[in-house]
């Protein structure tokens, strides 16, 4: 360990005991930036590194938030219902949202792999035990990731003009013919219904894929594709969300993969998306498995 | 690697068919901090919020379906474990899909054939 702002198993100023440091992220010294170790403790108040040999481990102090929830919980696992807005909700809200500010400023230094919230080691020594032994899998994360944003997709087509696309599928509607009983009109009107059902989530799932090796061609891509849900809100057209997911972007193709973004989605009527981020890796980062 | 702060561009320009939105909206960052990032998982980790994410989840579920809606929460429609949705291709709706056209085939013959009684009538 080394530095002002290594972190150690002492007691906490006023004598309290550590229950613990929390860990936000894993970086190493060749991804960040100059200067890095003097910009985020300046940027975060509390952050300890962890070293092991060349990796880094950021750390605080068990945040205040969780140490709530964790008190809040009783040892049950489950609240009792309550609205949302409730002060143990809203403190998991507080959490989330620290957990994340914590990431972010460090994500501005340094190409990292974030943790997911509420992960502490008991001591300082179990955190460079982690490092040390997954030291090859870490630093092959962090090239995978190294210089790359995360970006959310949200991609929904309108309804009607979905339809409007899949309906090339279907051949002359049986049900359209006059001269059926009432009985044989409403079993193929049934039919028809069902194949143009059939034949709009064909056409959803492919116009699906299509955008996701497009995209996938500058970025890799994390996707659900084909109809993921259906966007009904009051008073708009319904849309089908039709793929929703990330890419992890180089910094230097982020002109070329929002231009192709839009190109795709300026090429076929009714296409919106709505994108987020940048992000840190999220949805690109592996589980490190402790023996 | 050049520090710049997050939030720099580029960010995809606004358009009527594309929104941009930063990473302050809660439904987007629970999605990313309880559900993925690396996750250690051993003896040597404690977790402090000894909850299982779907647990997590669950609190969030109960506390109110409207609310959460309204914010953009909305995973339980796809979730596996909370949902009896299911797809066109899963093996037991096919099977439940083609026997149903059998039938209605069936039916459809049974109606022209009733159909041209009563023309013949």
């Amino acid at each position: 360990m080394t530095s002002t702002a290594a972190a150690t198993d002492a007691a906490r100023p006023g004598g309290a005991a550590p229950a613990g440091w929390y860990l936000y992220a894993i970086f190493g010294a060749d991804g960040a930036s100059p200067g890095w170790r003097d910009a985020m403790e300046r940027d975060v108040a509390g952050l300890f590194f962890v070293e092991s040999d060349g990796l880094f481990a950021a750390v605080s102090h068990v945040p205040d938030e969780l140490a709530a929830i964790a008190s809040s919980l009783g040892g049950a696992d489950v609240l009792p219902p309550a609205e949302l807005g409730s002060p143990s909700v809203a403190v998991l809200e507080d959490a989330v949202r620290a957990h994340e500010r914590v990431v972010e400023k460090i994500f501005e230094r340094a190409s990292l792999l974030p943790l997911r919230l509420g992960t502490i080691f008991r001591s300082v020594a179990d955190i460079e035990q982690m490092l040390r032994s997954h030291a090859d899998d870490l630093r092959a994360q962090l090239v995978e990731v190294r210089d790359r944003r995360e970006w959310g997709l949200r991609i929904s087509w309108a309804r009607s003009a979905a339809e409007t696309h899949a309906s090339s599928r279907l051949g002359a509607d049986p049900s359209a013919d006059a001269a059926q009983g009432p009985g044989h009109s409403y079993l193929s009107a049934r039919r028809r219904e069902r194949e143009g059902a059939s034949a709009l989530a064909l056409t959803c799932g492919e116009r699906a894929r299509e955008l996701e090796s497009s995209l996938g061609a500058v970025a890799p891509g994390c996707c659900t594709s084909g109809i993921v849900s259906v966007d009904e809100r009051a008073g708009v057209s319904p849309s089908l969300v039709i793929l929703e997911g990330a890419f992890l972007v180089a910094r230097h193709e982020e002109d070329r993969f929002f231009s192709l973004l839009q190109c795709e989605v300026d090429a076929v009527e009714g296409l919106s998306v709505a994108v987020s981020g940048p992000w840190p890796p999220y949805s690109f980062v592996r589980t490190v498995e402790i023996s | 690697m050049t520090a710049e702060p997050f939030g720099g561009g580029p960010f995809p320009g606004s358009s009527r068919s594309v929104t941009h939105s930063d990473t302050s909206n809660l439904a987007d960052i629970l999605e990313r901090v309880l559900d993925k990032g690396v996750v250690v998982a051993g003896d040597i980790v404690v977790s402090l919020v000894d909850v299982e994410l779907l647990t997590i989840r669950l609190r969030l579920l109960i506390a109110s379906v409207d609310k959460a809606k309204e914010m953009g929460i909305n995973w339980w429609e796809n979730d596996g474990w909370l949902t009896t949705s299911r797809s066109n291709d899963h093996p037991d709706v096919s099977a439940v899909s083609e026997r149903l056209e059998r039938l209605e085939a069936t039916v459809g013959r049974l109606a022209s054939a009733l159909d041209g009684d009563k023309v013949g009538r």
